[in-house]
């Protein structure tokens, strides 16, 4: 006899010994132990393997062991619906009304999911994410951004101070600066982070936020690319009916410089009170970056042109999701967390 | 900025009403919303000081419209009287003060102003006082730029002295403020004493009242750094400040003058003195601009064409010339923001219209190399934590000083604070997480699990700016995990879990744990178990410490936990090995030792692994007892234990052996006994 023929005749045995009848538990574990006990008919046929040539023994105990499982498998099936017979009156009490096991499931902060978001849309178009201090010099955030001191454009932002030269940046673009000073262009990336503003919180206004500040430089760059690509981002973020408003504006480091709105989604431009009755919302700035930034950098502004635009995730994500008090970013409220999965 | 709709129509054709006045503008760059009917409301960016004014808005109409700018004409009746025989200007300081122009207007009456002035004063805002005041306030807001009147009289010495001033020097403004003066401010002075704060107010001692008679009135162009510093130092901010600051008209000034003069003599009578006293000791260049043909429509990305450019810059007031290469401009004098061909660029590009510029949308492929985000694992960590019920949240960076004590010795301070409890710069997470547990605590959210990744900071003098930036992950957990339903009794938020968690996010990241144990030294937390692969810390879990709890009122245990980013997201770049799935069936054992309480399970486990020689690949424990079934001082362990080869099938007689000595073994050193 073969082992492969003692192994057809197992499974023969078994089929009869299970064959047409409705087992009990006992039955079961007596035919578990007839089979698979220590001293069942697999045990003996694992034992006959040392007589085997060696050669033979991998092959043999593959196959034992394939019978092994075949076996064990269909016994437990058996056990089950022994168990289950047993228990056949308690199963049709069963309310089916009653919860499930729920799991409770975390969530993911709003503004953390609009900054993926948006990094997705800049990132299927070649927009590398890189970060940058938070704590920056009066230099970076400043200065090399054509922003001098006894600048009127510093009243555009109200800054905190760490020391007369060390401040909390008041915008991404800090970090502009430092890319370019460590990277030749062409490039293009995108800076999301934290910034910080001297204003009391309100609903409107709180001490932080969060930008994300873009830079694309290479040849011949133009202002309808920048155009065409912030469109880009606003249909893939807002929506493909979503307008779009560029308007002139001014940033001491990009010229020309440009505001975009787009059109109110509220009210679908037909005016309502988050629009101001204007029918369209401010989201970015935007702007070609200034020769004199590329000088700071010690880039060819003759030979490089590029854009910049920097915008705000909180004030996007109130408007992508409809909320009317910026505090609720930052209090912890899980009951406001829990509706962002 | 205010701007009368009705005195804009005097200086400027247009059929617009308020809101198509607003969105022209607005278009044009000026942000402008109506006010009513009668007035629109400018929201004007620093770099366009030439439209803080009707003229200048006008201007911005003429070119958005085509329709042409209607200058206000001045006709000066002069007297006999020439100026110059009875007074002098000296500028001490003429970087501060490049220019001081004056007239003096003698015989006026002060008194009230005609309707027809104080009512376009009082649409814009501003209360007419008397003919003299409202005089200099009108051409203020007629011609943008500021102008000072002085009681004659009260001028001691016949003679303007513009100097800065002495540190300590102490004047009084027109709002009778006392004010104290450094050696940046600069000053108009008379033979005797200052007279006027330059560019941002007038001093009380030569201010122009009821009876004056004789009037000086000044047109000066001060250095607009000079004026915002001294502004800034006092803050002290005037339509004159806001002005000059900006940068105002060097050469406009006389015009301005001169309208003053004029229309004080016709509203107040006065006799205009022949002639200016006009201190101008170094001429003001202004400076060409060079204009490639075709830079602007390379830089625009469309083509803006010569006839596009001739009209805008003559409705611009730039006079421009044609060259061999493209144009000469010279920009008018009340533009300080033109001074190179990008700012002429733009001039260009908002006439022309952002909306008329073409969309241009070609992706052209990635410029260098992709680099991956550095922070793409921490978004799957995030995702791990958040599926397992944590609560992303984002808290302020800033915070009490006291209470950020409690956290780290090292603490950075904000100089200029909004409030005590935003003094300094979180050195930690946790108190932003404690925060907001208490917060949702006092809202009826006994159960919380919370987790927040950011920049944390500490001073430190001898790095780079005096800080360093941390990035953590940080969480912290309380009450129940899944509070009690039909099926099951509490689960808690507890240490377990918290261990259970690093466990589980280390299977996540593919990595063995080799460690996890009491640390030596508690740091972050009380009863603090670090987590370790080989050598490297994966994290720190543990109670949150009652001394850091000071202040929240908060009475229930709390558990921490704070994940070492930059191994964790090493470990999660690393791609790991396919591993051949095992073919030989594992043989499972379960082992129930009792032992004596006091012996610790791990000790068990670890004489276990060393026994269960490399077929031994997974111990789990599986159940612990103490009871009835036990003695009192012994508890009993169960252990599941997994043995695998992946070169053959194990027999029963090799994994009794190795049972034998891991049962031998654990009796012999922890007089444990199989049950
Ligand atoms: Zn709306």
């Amino acid at each position: 006899m073969t082992l492969q023929d003692k192994i057809n005749n197992i499974k023969s045995q078994f089929a009869d010994a299970v064959k047409g009848l409705s087992l009990t538990k006992k039955e079961v574990s007596d035919i578990k132990n007839q089979f698979l006990g220590r001293k069942g008919s697999v045990a003996q046929l694992f034992n006959e393997m040392k007589n085997l040539p060696p050669e033979d023994r991998s092959q043999a105990g593959k196959e034992l062991n394939i019978l092994k499982s075949e076996l064990s498998t269909k016994i437990d099936n058996l056990l089950h619906a022994a168990a289950d017979d047993s228990t056949s009156s308690l199963e049709s009490s069963i309310d089916p009304t009653l919860p499930g096991d729920f799991i409770p499931v975390g969530s993911i902060h709003p503004i953390e999911k609009t900054i993926q978001e948006i990094k997705n849309i800049f990132g299927a178009i070649g927009f590398n994410s890189v970060y940058g201090p938070e704590i920056d010099d009066d230099y970076h955030n400043f200065e090399a951004l054509n922003i001098p001191h006894y600048h009127p454009a510093r009243d555009m932002q109200d800054t905190f101070y760490i020391t007369d030269d060390v401040v909390l940046r008041t915008h991404t673009s800090n970090t502009q600066i430092h890319v370019m000073e460590e990277q030749q262009p062409p490039l293009r990336v995108i800076v999301p982070g934290r910034v910080y503003r001297n204003e009391a919180i309100s609903v409107r206004s709180y001490c932080l936020f969060h930008q994300i500040e873009g830079l694309y430089v290479s040849k011949n760059v133009t202002f309808a690319e920048m155009k065409g690509t912030l469109e880009y981002f606003v249909k893939s973020f807002f929506g493909q009916n979503v307008k779009t408003r560029f308007r002139p504006s001014y940033f001491p480091f990009t010229e020309p410089s440009a505001e975009v709105d787009v059109s109110c989604i509220f009210c679908k431009g037909s005016g309502c009170k988050t629009c101001k009755q204007t029918g369209w919302l401010e989201i970015l700035g935007c702007g070609m970056v200034d020769p004199d930034v590329f000088l700071k950098v010690g880039y060819d502004s003759e030979k490089w042109s590029g854009y910049a635009f920097g915008l705000g995730i909180e004030r996007m994500t109130m408007l992508k999701y409809g909320i009317d008090d910026i505090r609720l970013f930052f209090n912890g409220d899980v009951r406001f967390l829990r509706q962002f999965r | 900025m205010i701007i009368s709709i009705e005195w804009l129509r005097s200086l400027v054709d247009f059929d617009l009403n308020s809101q198509d006045l607003a969105d022209l503008l607005t278009a044009g760059g000026t942000e402008a919303e109506p006010g009513g009917e009668s007035i629109i409301k400018l929201d004007l960016t620093p770099n366009r000081p030439d439209c803080m004014s009707h003229l200048g808005v006008a201007r911005e109409v003429s070119v958005l419209t085509g329709s042409k700018l209607k200058r206000p004409e001045i006709n000066l009746s002069k007297s006999d009287t020439k100026v110059d025989d009875s007074f002098s200007i000296e500028i001490a300081n003429d970087n501060e003060c490049p220019r001081y122009a004056a007239r003096i207007v003698r015989n006026i009456k002060v008194g009230p102003s005609p309707d027809w002035m104080s009512s376009r004063l009082e649409a814009v805002g501003i209360r007419s006082i008397n003919n003299v005041v409202d005089v200099a306030n009108y051409v203020l807001m007629e011609l943008g730029h500021p102008l000072h009147t002085f009681d004659l009289k009260l001028l001691q010495g016949n003679k303007i002295v513009v100097r800065l001033a002495n540190d300590g020097e102490k004047i009084v403004t027109l709002d009778n403020e006392e004010r104290t003066m450094n050696n940046h401010h600069l000053l108009i002075c008379d033979g005797k004493k200052p007279v006027a704060l330059a560019g941002i107010m007038g001093c009380a001692n030569s201010e122009v009242t009821e009876s004056t008679t004789d009037i000086l009135i000044e047109s000066a162009y001060f250095d607009p750094i000079t004026i915002r510093r001294g502004s800034k130092s006092l803050d002290l901010a005037t339509e004159a400040s806001k002005r000059f600051e900006r940068g105002t008209d060097f050469e406009g000034l006389i015009t301005a003058l001169d309208r003053t003069a004029e229309l004080l003599s016709e509203l107040a009578g006065g006799d205009i003195d022949r002639g200016i006293l006009d201190a101008y000791p170094n001429k003001i260049l202004n400076e060409k601009i060079t204009l490639q043909a075709d830079k602007a429509s390379e830089l625009i990305g469309c083509t803006i064409d010569e006839k596009f450019i001739n009209k805008t810059f003559s409705a611009l007031e730039i006079s421009c010339k044609k060259t061999k290469n493209g144009f000469s401009a010279l920009p008018p004098t009340f533009r300080p923001d033109l001074k190179r061909d990008i700012d002429l660029i733009e001039e260009l590009a908002r006439v022309y219209g952002y909306g008329t510029i073409p969309s241009d949308f070609q992706y052209d492929g990635n410029l260098t190399e992709i680099k991956v985000d550095p922070l793409k694992h921490v978004a799957e960590l995030k995702r791990f934590l958040a599926g397992i019920g944590f609560n992303e949240i984002s808290s302020n960076s800033l915070m009490n000083s006291k209470r950020a004590a409690l956290f780290e010795d090292n603490i950075l301070e904000v100089q200029n604070p909004l409030s005590n409890e935003m003094s300094v710069l979180r050195p930690s997470l946790l108190p932003g997480l404690l925060r907001s547990i208490k917060y949702n605590l006092n809202r009826s959210e006994p159960n919380l699990a919370l987790f927040e990744h950011g920049i944390v900071f500490a001073a430190d003098k001898k790095a780079e700016l005096g800080k360093v930036e941390s990035e953590h992950l940080t969480g912290i957990v309380c009450g129940q995990r899944n509070p009690q339903g039909w099926r099951s009794g509490d689960e808690p938020y507890d240490l377990f879990y918290l261990k259970g968690v690093i466990e589980s996010l280390a299977d996540f990241i593919n990595v063995t744990l080799t460690d996890i144990s009491e640390a030596k030294k508690s740091l972050l937390f009380n009863n603090e178990q670090i987590a370790s692969v080989n050598d490297n810390v994966m994290a720190q879990i543990g109670a949150i410490r009652t001394d850091q709890l000071k202040g929240y009122d908060i009475d229930i245990p709390l558990f921490g936990f704070s994940i070492n980013l930059d191994f964790i997201t090493t470990m999660m770049a690393e791609t790991s090995r396919y591993q051949p799935v095992p073919q030989f069936p594992a043989i499972v054992r379960d082992f129930t030792f009792s032992v004596a309480n006091h012996i610790q399970a791990g000790e068990i486990e670890k004489l276990i692994k060393q026994k269960g020689t490399d077929l031994l690949t997974k111990v789990e424990l599986v159940d612990l007892y103490a009871g009835e079934q036990v003695s009192s001082d012994n508890k009993s362990v169960s252990f599941r234990i997994k043995f695998e080869s992946k070169e053959r099938t194990l027999t029963d007689t090799e994994i009794d052996k190795i049972s034998e000595s891991i049962i031998q073994v654990t009796e012999n050193k922890l007089g444990a006994k199989l049950r």
